[in-house]
């Protein structure tokens, strides 16, 4: 009988909280407003406050929502940059100050996001379900045409042409028109340069930095005979840093007009010879490796020369071995065949896009929201406290990272800019490469099938 | 003269061709055990490390243990919170989808109806059908009932989205007790509702428990969901706190792992304490005949 009792008041309890907050989930929307533009201390002072104190925090913070913010215009706003990212501490600081700057009028909502597949399929679904956030990044110019075909999009044009214009580097906003109107706005951009060990490419008899690919395998088979592995890379997920090395060899075998001729330019033939002939010189467990072990083979001085956005620049400094960030020397692309050295990979990595708004309240909101994240000083700090670098023309002078600002330097004496091949080919091209890079490494296919897998999953 | 027969008999046993049965049998054992404990092992020894002594040597032991990790995971990514909420849509949505099945599956099982064998296979083909691809139904449906950023709206879901194969097993099960017990229930006087919870929930005891275990792994590993309807720090789950240190290029693997063992501790104890029934609920089909 006792039994029967407990099990019925187990099954009423369990009942009674799978339908708890029904109503209106305010304990746990209460939260809402907090988003994740909260400093940390504010979340460990959350984690540390009993089950009492939270309850009648979130009462106060319902409170606000339903009566104090009632004026305020809101803005959604899912974010990547939080959590381990090098950019969140001092992006937090900034949505954090404009939210004071404009207390009780505008205030930014964020929403922590932090796996980007994830974040790509949110935003994708928010955007078929026509729920767009009022703000948010996306990498793909094609997503931003998509988006804008599809009546989501805010058309940015005369703001950025009228009052932001000045603050881009040269032709960053035309580059992001689509029928000649901006729905995006150009922010945070991806500059790779090949970075080298210049302590392992000593000891291995390498005395300059390779400037061709023939420079490049005759350093390698020094490095290779001195213990070292000479490059890095990798096949599994997105192939990341392999997909970088093979935009580099594309744009030697092709220039900087390679990505308009498509697939059937022979460059990405030869390309793919230069990238499987790389193999030969990585380490052996290069095939199925992610990023963490091409970041542990360079970071532990295991390999010499290796490839990544300059974001990386503050993890290896944290990260990589002591005396690593000293060692360490920029470059741009290799020639091949004497023709088309001197590139840098460059792309917008993080664009700006915003929900159509009918509310002006709200457009003007967004219009705050690009005047001050796109202040140079305040884009400055974020670049410099994270290696990232941006569309904003801000005084690289005062960056005092010399790695950093060798990469601003190399960049801007390109002899031309070249996207990587990932932001310049569709997303079914994107996702075949790390299969058909497998099948290239384990000569299953030659430089060519490669190229033809490429073109299937086109 | 009783202990001289025990030695006898134990040495009888004792033949060269068991001696070698045994030991390949404990081989056998420990090279599983080895096999399944050894990530998790792994898995905690990493979570103490630095990133640096990670990408230096993944399988060597950390020279001092880094705690950090821990109070990293608890602190930055608020584990307890999503802990708690975890158990929470996890329990109900376990609750939720196993009363739904088990009503499903009784009727499927124990009634004659046109079309019963079809509503079947379309319940039972809701398996294949990948989920990913709901993404902005599901997301439209639970807009439009205003229940968006709401751990109700993944209570219901999850219970939903585990219905096809909770049902497909219970009916299993269902199927498989004689129909005259509810037939002397029902002379004895013992209505549709007292012939379901009296009789034939506790007979289907062990596929419950079954369907239960799938389900509630389910609704604690689930991720993309949880991350699609939910929007505030009050409402995400531990499988978001465990994302919480990848981003699109960079990811503090130490914490991450921190964060992955603190999200199992509460499974391990779950099974810990109903462990006799989950090995029962899942092995009762072995034997059935």
């Amino acid at each position: 009988m006792k039994k029967k009792t407990v099990a019925l008041l187990l099954v009423a309890a369990m009942g009674i909280a799978s339908l708890a907050g029904c109503g209106n989930g305010k304990g746990e929307n209460a939260d809402k407003n907090t988003g994740g533009t909260e400093a940390t201390d504010e979340k460990d002072a959350e984690q540390d406050a009993d089950t009492d104190k939270d309850a009648e925090a979130d009462e106060d913070k319902d409170g606000e929502t339903g009566g104090g913010s009632g004026e305020a215009v809101t803005l959604t706003y899912p974010c990547i940059w939080v959590g381990a990212d090098s950019k969140a501490e001092v992006w937090a600081q900034m949505i954090a100050g404009f939210n004071e700057q404009y207390k009780g009028q505008y205030e930014i909502q964020v929403e922590e996001q932090t796996d980007y597949d994830a974040y790509r399929d949110k935003i994708r679904t928010l955007v078929s379900a026509k729920s767009t956030p009022d703000i948010f990044t996306v990498d793909s110019p094609a997503d931003i045409q998509m988006f804008a075909e599809a009546g989501e999009l805010m058309d940015v044009t005369a703001y950025l042409e009228e009052k932001l214009a000045d603050r881009f580097v040269a032709s960053a906003i035309d580059s992001a028109k689509i029928d000649g109107k901006n729905y995006s706005v150009p922010y945070e951009m991806a500059v790779v340069p090949m970075m080298y060990n210049k302590k392992l490419l000593d000891a291995a008899g390498v005395e300059a930095i390779p400037t061709s690919y023939e420079e490049l395998f005759e350093a390698c088979e020094k490095l290779k005979e001195s213990g070292v592995i000479p490059i890095t890379q990798m096949t599994n997920d997105n192939a990341w840093t392999s997909m970088l090395w093979y935009s580099y060899a594309v744009a030697a075998c092709g220039g900087a007009d390679v990505y308009e001729k498509g697939l059937e330019d022979e460059a990405f033939v030869k390309a793919a010879e230069l990238l499987r002939k790389m193999f030969d010189y990585t380490s052996s467990d290069a095939v199925g490796a992610d990023a963490s072990v091409v970041n542990g083979h360079f970071f532990n001085e295991r390999a010499a020369i290796y490839t990544n956005g300059s974001w990386i620049l503050a993890r290896i400094q944290s990260e990589g071995v002591e005396g690593l960030y000293d060692n360490l020397v920029v470059g741009p692309g290799l020639s091949n065949e004497g023709a088309n050295g001197g590139a840098y990979l460059n792309s917008i990595l993080a664009y700006f896009v915003f929900k159509k708004q009918d509310d002006p309240n709200k457009q003007a909101a967004v219009e705050a929201f690009l005047d001050y994240v796109t202040d140079p000083e305040r884009v400055l700090e974020l670049s410099a406290s994270s290696g990232s670098l941006f569309a904003i023309d801000y005084d690289t002078a005062t960056i005092s990272d010399p790695v950093q600002v060798e990469i601003v330097k190399q960049s801007s004496e390109a002899a031309f800019m070249v996207p990587y091949f990932q932001s310049a080919m569709s997303q079914k091209v994107v996702s075949a490469f790390p299969s058909a890079l497998e099948s290239l490494v384990l000569d299953e296919v030659d430089a060519q099938g490669f190229v033809d897998m490429l073109k299937n999953a086109e | 003269m009783g202990k001289t027969a025990k030695n006898n008999k134990i040495q009888a046993q004792l033949t060269p061709k068991t001696v070698v049965l045994k030991i390949v049998k404990w081989i056998l054992i420990l090279f599983f055990a080895f096999y399944t404990l050894f990530p998790l092992i792994w898995l905690f020894i990493t979570s103490l490390k630095t990133n640096a002594e990670y990408f230096d040597n993944p399988f060597t032991l950390p020279a001092v243990p880094q705690i950090q990790n821990y109070v990293n995971a608890f602190t930055q990514a608020n584990l307890g919170r999503m802990i708690v909420n975890s158990v929470t849509v996890s329990l109900a949505g376990t609750f939720l989808n196993v009363m739904a099945a088990a009503m499903a599956a009784y009727a499927i099982s124990r009634f004659a109806f046109k079309g019963k064998e079809a509503l079947f296979a379309l319940i039972s083909a809701g398996v294949m059908v990948p989920l990913n691809a709901l993404m902005v139904p599901y997301f439209t449906i639970f807009s439009k009932a205003g229940m968006l950023d709401s751990l109700n709206s993944l209570r219901i879901l999850y219970a939903a989205i585990g219905l096809p194969i909770s049902i497909f097993i219970i009916r299993g099960f269902m199927d498989s007790f004689p129909r005259e017990i509810e037939e002397a229930a029902y002379i004895d006087g013992c209505g549709f509702y007292g012939r379901f919870f009296r009789l034939v929930l506790p007979l289907s005891k062990t596929g419950i428990v079954t369907a239960a275990t799938f389900e509630f792994l389910t609704c604690w590993n689930e991720f993309v969901y949880a991350n699609l309807l939910t929007s505030s720090p009050a409402t995400k789950t531990i499988q978001i706190g465990v994302r919480y240190f990848t981003n699109q290029f960079t990811t503090d693997y130490v914490s991450m792992y921190a964060a992955i063992v603190i999200a199992i501790i509460p499974s391990v104890v779950g099974y810990v304490l109903f462990q006799e029934q989950i090995i029962s609920g899942l092995t009762a089909g072995a034997v059935k005949g």
